[in-house]
């Protein structure tokens, strides 16, 4: 509870990490569920948390796997209040079934819309370890200790991602008509 | 535990393909570091804020009537002495009056902006409660603990947390002394953390409840932000 107030250098490095990371961030975020109208709100707390963090960023390491902590955190925080609400349910959190997916991908037809839609059927969770690993390219060990998982579990989630994801990619293409 | 089973070449370019680092446009950037800016006033610039407000001219304008009407009543009145003087001694008559002097309006530190609204309800807030001789010093000590609690937490980012805080506040003084501090403490929290309508909900709560609070614009300011 007790953390001591951030210093100039704090700010200063608070300052260079936002320029170069709110991109990634963002993009994080999109990746963990979070919709496109809400990522500029998500982004902003992910944002506050970390300064309120900055003593223990250590400016030696790469910033990324310290930051997807926060947007893991902050993604997962996301989905279990719009789970909560009622005005906007989960099925507008993420499409609900396959058919408007498939009919978006009909629409859009391009790799985003692909991949948004096979990542939205996989548990957060296991989401989190894929997108680190497959798509961020951040260490195993340092995604483990970012979600505070084991290795070992991390390595299970991530197979079992995998094949989700697989299945989904094969699925979302049958059903959008796709190659 | 080893690297899992190889993974399918065409689905990791797929996944690895996805490397979009637009997802934010410039304009998109500056809005969130200036609510960031907003929310922490060690990143704003040192370059000064806004001029602070000009004093409002209803007090000159007022004395300046007031000095003209004494002006003016003393001119008609001096022609009126002169017209109806009839050059007899006045009569001087003394009369005991009870004169009720009414206790001088507390002035409140305004609430500038939202940026600095963080510190500005707990001054409105000694203001505008003012302790009387039943309100019981220990517990509003406590009560003013918690919020201070909530506050460094909500000034740390951690939005979460200052909620459970301000919880832990509402249930052991439903009816506290600070309760209008809370609820407008409460209401900024909860629109950052981008609960949006509890924040409108408690919002309109307040306006109903405290609708001359001092940290009203505070509060307005917070819920205008919701996009």
């Amino acid at each position: 509870m007790a953390s001591r107030v951030p210093t100039e250098s704090d700010v200063a490095r608070f300052r260079e990490l936002f320029t170069t990371e709110v991109r990634y961030v963002g993009k994080t975020l999109r990746r963990l569920g979070v919709r496109d109208a809400d990522l500029e709100d998500i982004t902003h707390d992910v944002f506050l948390q970390v300064y309120g963090k900055m003593e223990t960023y250590d400016h030696e390491r790469p910033a990324r796997p310290w930051l997807f902590a926060f947007a893991f955190r902050l993604a997962s925080d996301y989905r279990r209040r719009a789970h909560r609400r009622t005005e906007v349910g989960a099925e507008q959190l993420e499409a609900p079934s396959d058919r408007p997916l498939a009919d978006a991908l009909l629409i859009e037809g391009d790799r985003r819309a692909l991949v948004d839609a096979a990542l939205a059927t996989i548990d957060l969770d296991r989401r989190a370890v894929l997108v680190g690993h497959d798509m961020d390219e951040l260490p195993m060990k340092e995604i483990a200790e970012s979600l505070g998982i084991p290795l070992n579990t991390a390595y299970s989630r991530l197979r079992v991602a995998r094949e989700e994801f697989a299945s989904a990619v094969v699925r979302l293409r049958k059903q959008g008509g796709a190659r | 535990m080893n690297e899992p089973d190889s993974f399918d070449p065409e689905l990791r370019d797929l996944l690895r393909g996805e490397t979009d680092d637009t997802v934010f446009t410039d304009e998109a950037t500056a809005r969130i570091l200036g609510r960031l800016e907003a929310s922490i006033p060690a990143l704003t610039p040192a370059t000064g804020g806004p001029p602070p407000p000009p004093p409002p001219p209803l007090l000159a304008t007022k004395l300046g009537i007031a000095i003209a009407s004494a002006l003016l009543g003393g001119l008609v009145g001096a022609g009126a002495v002169r017209a109806f003087d009839t050059g007899a001694p006045p009569r001087v008559v003394y009369v005991d009056r009870v004169v009720t002097v009414s206790s001088p309006p507390t002035i409140a530190a305004p609430v500038l902006s939202p940026s600095v609204s963080a510190s500005a309800p707990s001054i409105a807030a000694s203001a505008v409660s003012a302790p009387s001789a039943r309100v019981d010093e220990n517990a509003t000590q406590a009560e003013r603990r918690l919020l201070d609690e909530a506050r460094t937490a909500y000034a740390r980012g951690d939005g979460e947390v200052a909620l459970a805080t301000l919880s832990k506040h509402t249930v052991r003084y439903p009816t506290g002394a600070l309760v209008e501090e809370r609820e407008a403490l409460a209401i900024r929290v909860l629109v950052d953390l981008g609960r949006y309508d509890e924040g409108r909900t408690r919002g309109q709560r307040f306006r109903v409840k405290f609708p001359r609070s001092l940290m009203l614009p505070a509060v307005e300011a917070a819920l205008e932000s919701i996009p």
